[in-house]
């Protein structure tokens, strides 16, 4: 049988400054009707651009070198970017779903409009036949009221409907292909759940095949046919779903699936990075691209040319010279990885925290926002970001505060530093409130908290020196005397969070992603805190990456007794750091506890709703476990359900749980939830 | 946006009264007499005084400032001094003028402007490219007066292609009408072509880099849809933005514009009745042009919200 897709030895080069950025090198693989296939890969490891290379849909400064892509028994690249043939393969045959829905539709139309665009093209459609069409588009991929909102624009819808309205407007004229490219990486977890069923059933109903281009494991062990592992802008490792997940045999594919944290994990489970950072594109070497961070390098791996992919077993394809088989290369894995790397540490077994006193006691926090309307700018109703939030966090723990976006996880953390107003409550920080403290006494108390924001490359000043960044807080709260004490402090911290202190007169954009958080990090301990906030610390980075920066925030932790109170969406990153969980749902905390008792006996409905909707990077796991979608949207601030907040989107609410609202009742041991029903 | 509207008709009321007290002020403040000027040299104290007397000049500076404004609002602008006629009558012939010269050089602007701007952006770094933003930057420092004084030299003078001044209406003589109005408007708009080409060059710039331009291309639409349907109604915004600036430049333009080419249109009247302190006629004419401002800007944060939905009005 002949593959739908079949792309032979693609090359794609971008010119840049006199270099050649190899971002796709020597690339070949297949898709066939019908089937979910996964490319998996960490950013700059060329995933994408191979994606958009057979469509032409690549910047200008980008060349295809060489190769086939043949699409229907015909070679795409044959036929001229903007010219008929093209034309009609892109949205008529091929849809693409982009990553970021808001940026991803035209704000100043319709999408209905732009939706029938696409119809009226590919399928000469009338313009009433094309509406007809959009609506019915908009049904499948569960817009409500879609005869109305077909007339609506994007900004009138959140994150996750946009992305079904991509869905839809790539599905519009029946493709064969769809290239989900990070697809679902911008949504919540529960809307990514919501969006991938959407796209199987597609699959299922349609027979249309698709490529999931993702870095997210979970995603591909739950919903891939058959894995393609892309590396420096090869192919490193390829084969069925199983074959990868089970009998991993590239050295880069054991690292990846080595360094992410698993939402069944052990709690003592340390997680290896991969060392070191990805080459760069323009001066590859001519051996392994992975060599310099590979734990397996051979003597014959620097001298032997880049390994080809060799069939190791059926459909299983590998590109790399030592031969890593049978069950003990985890073993062998990580004996050398511990030996090859101090970094790694030992996670001794958890105990509770409570015991060292609290350091910070947040008591019926509320923090609103006035939404005003009107010439005069009346004030017409509260937009309440947290109401009325009461935790506590123990000396030297971790405190996960998890939640989709707008649940207020951030509000809470800026409130507690002062960074917004809060409106009413106690925030008891070393035994003194300062919810109401006036600007300069809090001064004195700042120093002992700080904050690691989201973004490295946007929280830090690009034309700052990296030691400028770091010393400010120093001389700002006067910690250092002299020019030099100052300067030997900075290099402390450089030191301290793994940055060469050689590098301090380098500005931001000379540091990897990685580096730059490091530096955020270097930053936010300069003053010496106590308590340090990390807002979504880890986020913007790639997953082997996060495994380095989880590693140093745990052992940071360990050496200086620092207490974190760590926000995240990403579950099974804050199983795995965080002591005790919060999870919060539009403004309130609906359940909170100690890690083992949250992730191993969820009470909230709305908490086991997110543990379901979080993938484990394991395919037999996956085929046991049920698929639930959490059904709706998180509704908006200002139209918050009656009684429970989530009563509208709960499985098991009642007429009572829309009525009253639950408090928080906690048990003994400190398992606090917020539900009538357990 | 009903509120909106009512909103800002308040303040353009504010702002017409501060830009006419300004302009009365300053007109009192320049040396000369207007009584003086009417009468000629040879005329005695006592004429003088009397004629002072009767047009009400020696009243306070307020108080002759509220008795006009009471006339406008009355539907009377006053009397000319020196034209010995009411001003609407003045007006009524030299305004037609100005307008038609000023809307041209704006219709000019938007059908050279944006299209080169466009074109500029979808080829950067091209050869066109190249042509348009030296062509923009030459635009912007040219002083239009002597731009005027260059195309009258050459096309008129040498080449006799174009009257060298005078205005014929277009509405009664076409053929001579778009002769003797053709070189003002182009020497009125070059600088606003130059600066919107430059605005509409950026814009579209940024939008074509945009993720939903490659979701419209992803579709298989033809480029040309992709650029004007996707990409230039949002690069729009900005660039209607300095066209409701460019307005007042167009606008302040005719007058010097009219004295290059000798046009009878509202700008000469204005330069001409400055120098006779005809104080009647330079607030009615700085009224009609602060309302004819007033009034595009208001239009362009009207049109902001037919291009784009999300700008609401508050």
């Amino acid at each position: 049988m002949s593959h739908l897709l079949e792309v032979k030895n693609l090359k794609t080069y971008f010119k840049l400054n006199d270099q050649t950025v190899k971002a796709v090198d020597d690339v070949s693989y297949h898709v066939n009707e019908g089937e979910i296939v996964a490319i998996v890969g960490e950013s700059g490891s060329g995933k994408s651009v191979t994606q958009y290379s057979g469509i032409k849909l690549i910047p200008q400064s980008a060349e295809i070198v060489s190769g086939e892509v043949i699409f229907e028994g015909s070679d795409l690249l044959k036929y001229k970017e903007n010219s008929e043939e093209m034309r009609k393969v892109r949205g008529g045959k091929i849809g693409v779903i982009f990553q970021e829905p808001m940026t991803s539709l035209n704000p100043v139309l319709t999408v209905g409009e732009q939706i029938m665009e696409s119809v009226m093209l590919h399928k000469q459609f009338s313009r009433k036949r094309a509406k007809e069409r959009a609506v019915e588009l908009l049904n499948m991929v569960g817009i409500p009221d879609a005869q109305e909102r077909v007339n609506h624009f994007p900004y009138q819808f959140s994150g996750g409907m946009r992305q079904r309205i991509m869905i839809a407007m790539a599905m519009s004229c029946d493709p064969k292909l769809l290239i989900a490219d990070e697809a679902t990486t911008a949504l919540d977890v529960t809307t990514q759940a919501q969006l991938l069923e959407l796209l199987k059933d597609i699959v299922k109903r349609t027979n249309t095949s698709i490529i999931l281009v993702t870095h997210n494991l979970g995603i591909v062990a739950r919903y891939a046919d058959r894995i393609y592992v892309m590396y420096a802008g090869r192919i490193v490792e390829s084969g069925e779903n199983k074959d990868i997940f089970i009998k991993p045999k590239h050295p880069y594919t054991i690292g990846l699936l080595n360094s992410v944290p698993r939402l069944d994990d052990p709690k003592d489970r340390k997680l290896i990075p991969i060392e070191g950072l990805p080459p760069d594109l323009a001066n590859k070497p001519k051996t392994c691209s992975f060599l310099d961070r590979c734990p397996f390098k051979m003597e014959a791996c620097e001298y032997s040319p880049a390994p080809q992919l060799v069939e190791v077993d059926k459909g299983h394809y590998v590109s790399c010279y030592a031969d890593i088989k049978g069950n003990d290369w985890n073993l062998k894995f990580e004996e050398e990885f511990a030996s090859a790397s101090e970094q790694v540490i030992m996670k001794k077994e958890w105990k509770s925290k409570e015991n060292n006193g609290v350091i910070l006691e947040v008591q019926n926090l509320k923090t609103y926002f006035p939404f005003t309307k009107g010439i005069f700018n009346r004030k017409i109703a509260d937009i309440k970001a947290v109401d009325d939030v009461s935790f506590k966090v123990y000396k030297g723990e971790t405190l996960g505060l998890v939640g989709e976006s707008g649940c207020g996880k951030t509000t809470v953390a800026r409130s507690i530093i002062r960074m917004y107003e809060p409106t009413d409550g106690k925030i008891i920080f070393n035994g003194t409130d300062i919810a109401k403290m006036s600007k300069r006494n809090l001064k004195n108390i700042r120093k002992n908290m700080s904050l690691v924001f989201q973004d490295p490359s946007s929280s830090l000043d690009p034309r700052q020196k990296v030691f400028n960044i770091i010393g400010e807080p120093l001389i700002i709260n006067k910690l250092v005397d002299s020019k030099k004490e100052l300067h030997e402090r900075v290099e402390e911290l450089m030191r301290l969070v793994g940055l060469d202190p050689n590098l301090k007169d380098r500005v931001p954009h000379e540091f990897s992603g990685g580096q730059r958080q490091r530096i955020g990090i270097a930053r936010a301990l300069a003053s010496n805190p106590s308590f340090i906030v990390c807002d979504e610390a880890i986020s913007a980075l790639d997953v082997s990456i996060q495994a380095q920066i989880i590693n140093l925030l745990e052992e940071l932790q360990e050496k200086l007794g620092l207490t974190y109170l760590f926000i995240a969406h990403d579950l099974s990153v804050v199983r795995h750091i965080a002591d005790r969980v919060a999870v919060m749902y539009l403004g309130k905390i609906v359940e909170i506890g100690d890690w083992k008792s949250l992730y191993d006996n969820p009470k909230h409905p709305y908490t086991k709703a997110l543990l379901d909707a979080v993938p484990i990077p394991d395919p037999l796991i996956e085929e046991q476990r049920e698929h639930k979608v959490l059904k709706g949207e998180v509704p908006s601030l200002l139209s918050r359900p009656k009684g429970c907040v989530f009563s509208n989107r709960c499985p098991i609410a009642t007429d009572e749980c829309r009525e009253m609202d639950p408090p928080l009742s906690v048990e003994e041991n400190g398992h606090g939830v917020a539900c009538i029903k357990v | 946006m009903g509120a909106f509207i009512i909103k800002r008709l308040f303040q353009t009321i504010a702002v017409l009264f501060f830009v006419t007290l300004i302009v009365f002020m300053i007109i009192q403040i320049l040396p000369g007499d207007p009584a003086q000027t009417m009468l000629g040299a040879d005329a005695s104290q006592e004429q003088i005084q009397k004629l002072r007397e009767e047009l009400g000049l020696n009243d306070p500076f307020i108080v002759q400032y509220f008795n006009w404004a009471a006339g406008v609002i009355g539907g009377d602008l006053g009397h000319s001094i020196f034209y010995k006629e009411t001003v609407i009558n003045l007006m009524s012939s030299r305004f037609p003028i100005t307008l038609t010269i000023g809307i041209s050089a704006l219709i000019v602007t938007v059908i050279i402007g944006i299209p080169l701007g466009v074109i500029a952006a979808v080829n950067r770094g091209g050869a066109i490219d190249s042509v348009v933003v030296v062509l923009s930057n030459i635009g912007i420092a040219t002083p239009n007066f002597w731009l005027g004084i260059l195309g009258v030299y050459f096309l008129s003078l040498k080449l006799g292609w174009l009257p060298v001044q005078g205005y014929v209406s277009p509405f009664t003589d076409p053929i001579g009408g778009l002769k003797t109005i053709i070189m003002p408007v182009l020497v009125l708009a070059a600088t606003t072509i130059a600066s919107v080409m430059r605005q509409t060059r950026s814009a579209m710039l940024e939008v074509i880099h945009q993720d939903f331009i490659r979701t419209a291309r992803s579709k298989g639409l033809k480029e040309r849809f992709v650029i004007i349907k996707h990409g230039l109604r949002n690069a729009l915004i900005p660039v209607i933005t300095l066209l409701g600036l460019q307005l007042g430049n167009i606008i302040g333009g005719t007058v010097l514009i009219e004295q290059v080419f000798n046009i009878p249109g509202m700008g000469s009247l204005l330069v001409s009745s400055v120098f006779m302190k005809d104080f009647i006629v330079v607030q009615a004419c700085v009224l009609v042009i602060a309302v004819l401002v007033v009034f595009a800007n208001l239009f362009v944060d009207l049109a902001y919200r037919l291009i784009d939905p999300r700008i609401k009005y508050n």
